[in-house]
């Protein structure tokens, strides 16, 4: 649940060997895929920075998994599907306006807040799809829904919220909480504490770490005092743009696990998850790229195979027939999780399980068993349909 | 008292039911369990190679085929001995298998690489290599060996292979992530399970078109863990056996009316199934809880469970006498 910083100049994804739309073939039915690569915070090491070409890399593997799907229909049943991955200039929405001038109408973005929303309102009279595969923000799912945006990840408070059942069913309900003074660390740490609230764990006290110290080298002798605090089960961590949440788990006061954003970690996808067929994913994925699947391939690999499964089953790749495919009821995304996927009716938020991981292994599986909900024990992660602000 | 009792029902027993062995594949231990019919306990357990999971018999029962996935190879055993005889080139990471009726090609789903390998086991080697749609699985061969039937995964699709040509004629898409492949005896209808789409497709074999989807409802289980894997039908046409996955239940399906007669508790995760060979049993190997679950099958009620390896995967029933 580590966000990925992202730096003022714009390092774009060119089109890269491979990419379909390098053949200038303007029949086939096109997804765009919005996003740039991941840039790494001049403060955290090379050797545990996320990948730079998380996300296109996913989409890639999804293009590929759909061709492979498709070749074997009857000729006119089979649809040459091209991934198109501009160029993004200053902001995305230069980028998404010249798309939808040349007649792309099925979307993907892994962008910011505010400019997915700005991608979304610039194409909402072409009647455009877009899937989120990127932005966390609760409220994209919430005062800020948009009708034509859909959300393959997960939200921060369905991520806080899986964690905190794994909490109360270990019955560690008394947490500590430590975390960054960074506006980021701040929404993750809001999401930890509304989530603590529905389910029973306590924060017996928060705590923020100070940055003036240069704590990687004497974290020994900073965390001790950092995580000193009222009787607790856990050190929950909100750190994140990850400048010292590593240095916390064996460095605390008291002989506690260590959860949130680091230690044991809520994540969309466990790059060691192996159950429910999802070895063969790994293992096609790390074939295609040389490295692990991170969690944003999968949000986008899924992200491709949710529009074109969506169009395989409504007979047309036009963008109303497909988002009222991938609204229906009776719409499931085989995602690798182990259940059939669908999105929230009221927000437009994919149903998923979450990961529970530590770096080797993936702990557990949220919603844990015993919570329960009318629908769906999914609905036991994020804002049910009753607290939601989505309005659309 | 008691004691004599358990010894004439013990006898009884031995002379009502043939005696099997069972032959339960452990995904994760890297080993074969052989449960004795009689006994229902585990009476030897065999090692073999990497990740096993597939697992058929010949047709005269002399020899077994196990995929071991993760050594790329299929192990060919003495059912008597448990000794390795030698290998098959399987090509990579093969999952699951189907014999021709005559014993004489094995085709093999390659999960990893989406092909088809078919191999000549007479003279073991590779007879061909077919493409097919991303992480192939299920696999069945029709009772005349015309024609081999594929599904692919994450391409929703059957295949269906002619077995002279070794070509693909055709393909039906059927609901999400099919899992397995079964013709009836007759050959004239096809059963295939898919698991993310919660049913059971009846293909008709001549049109290559769905006859009927079969959905699945059991109280107090929500319907995304009902997840349809192994299939096993008997021979008189009239029950099939539907293991339903993280629903921890088998279904008892009506092979005529298509009606699901009864749901049998099993183990965690159950997903494949073998009959004992005079059918009045069936064994489900259960993943989550590394046991197999034994059903009477007349009764419909779960009789016993035997514990096995870690993450049982396959199972096949190889007649002693």
């Amino acid at each position: 649940m580590k966000k990925s910083p992202r730096a003022l100049m714009i390092l774009a994804l060119a089109a890269l060997p491979g990419v379909l739309s390098a053949r200038g073939e303007t029949a086939a039915p096109e997804i765009v895929f919005l996003g740039r690569e991941t840039l790494r915070d001049p403060f955290v090491s090379d050797l545990t920075a996320p990948p730079a070409d998380q996300g296109l890399l996913g989409a890639r593997l999804g293009l590929a998994d759909s061709l492979a799907a498709t070749k074997f229909l009857p000729a006119e049943k089979r649809v040459n599907w091209r991934l198109d991955t501009p160029a993004l200039e200053a902001d995305a929405v230069a980028a998404a306006r010249a798309a939808a001038d040349h007649g792309a109408r099925l979307f993907i973005a892994d962008l910011p807040a505010d400019e997915l929303l700005a991608v979304a309102d610039a194409l909402r009279e072409s009647g455009a799809v877009i899937l989120n595969s990127g932005a966390l923000d609760a409220r994209l799912r919430g005062k800020d829904c948009r009708a034509n945006l859909l959300h393959v990840a997960p939200s921060q408070d369905m991520l806080a919220d899986a964690l905190m059942q794994f909490l109360v069913v270990k019955r560690w309900t008394r947490a500590l909480l430590l975390r960054g003074a960074h506006d980021e660390d701040v929404s993750v740490a809001e999401a930890f504490q509304a989530s603590a609230k529905k389910y029973g764990v306590k924060i017996v006290a928060e705590k923020i770490w100070s940055e003036e110290s240069e704590h990687r080298r004497t974290a020994a002798g900073d965390a001790p005092a950092a995580t000193q605090g009222p009787e607790h089960d856990v050190v929950l961590v909100a750190d994140a743009l990850d400048h010292f949440g590593e240095a916390i788990a064996y460095n605390t006061y008291a002989a506690r696990p260590v959860v949130g954003t680091h230690g044991l970690t809520p994540k969309i996808w466990g790059e060691m998850f192996d159950q429910w067929g999802s070895e063969q994913l790994q293992q096609r994925f790390r074939k295609l790229s040389g490295r692990a699947m991170a969690e944003k391939d999968w949000t986008a690999w899924l992200a491709v195979r949710a529009l074109t499964q969506a169009a395989t089953r409504a007979g047309s790749t036009d963008a109303a027939a497909v988002r009222a495919a991938l609204r229906n009821d009776a719409f499931g995304l085989d995602g690798f999780k182990g259940r059939a996927l669908n999105f929230r009716p009221w927000n437009g938020q994919l149903r998923q399980p979450i990961h529970l991981v530590q770096p080797h292994a993936v702990v557990s599986v949220s919603p844990q068993d015993g919570f329960l909900n009318q629908r769906t024990d999914l609905d036991t992660l994020g804002e049910d349909e009753q607290e939601s602000k989505c309005r659309r | 008292m008691q004691k004599i009792t358990a010894l004439i029902l013990a006898l009884t027993l031995c002379g009502a039911v043939r005696a099997d062995e069972i032959f339960v594949t452990n995904e994760k231990d890297n080993t074969i369990s052989v449960i004795d019919s009689d006994r229902l306990d585990v009476v030897r357990t065999i090692p073999v190679g990497r990740r096993p999971r597939g697992i058929t018999r010949s047709p005269d029962g002399k020899v077994l085929y196990v995929c071991a996935s993760d050594s790329h190879t299929i192990q060919v055993l003495d059912p008597v001995s448990g000794k390795v005889l030698h290998n098959l080139p399987s090509g990579e990471d093969p999952e699951q298998f189907a014999l021709s009726p005559d014993g004489k090609f094995l085709f093999v789903a390659n999960e990893a690489s989406s092909l088809t390998t078919i191999i000549d086991t007479e003279k073991r080697a590779v007879a061909a290599q077919i493409e097919v749609g991303t992480e192939p699985e299920g696999m069945a061969v029709s009772p005349d060996g015309k024609m081999a039937v594929v599904t692919s995964e994450t391409a929703s699709m059957a295949h269906w292979i002619d077995t002279k040509t070794f070509q693909i004629v055709d393909n039906t898409p059927v609901p999400q992530r099919p899992r397995y492949a079964a013709f009836d005896k007759s050959g004239e209808k096809l059963w295939i399970s898919s698991e993310i789409g919660g049913s059971v497709t009846v293909l008709d074999v001549a049109t290559r078109q769905p006859l009927k989807t079969i959905s699945f409802s059991i109280k107090g289980v929500p319907r995304d863990q009902i997840q349809p894997v192994g299939i096993r039908l008997t021979s008189d046409g009239r029950t099939a056996f539907v293991a339903l996955g993280p629903a921890s239940h088998v279904a008892a399906v009506d092979a005529q009316t298509y009606e699901v007669k009864k749901y049998i508790v099993t183990g965690r995760r159950v997903w494949h199934l073998a009959l004992s060979a005079d059918e009045s049993r069936l064994f489900t190997t259960n993943g989550l809880t590394g046991d197999v679950t034994v059903i009477d099958t007349q009764k419909l009620a779960a009789i016993k469970s035997v514990k096995v390896g870690r993450y049982p995967w396959g199972v096949v029933v190889v007649p002693t006498h």
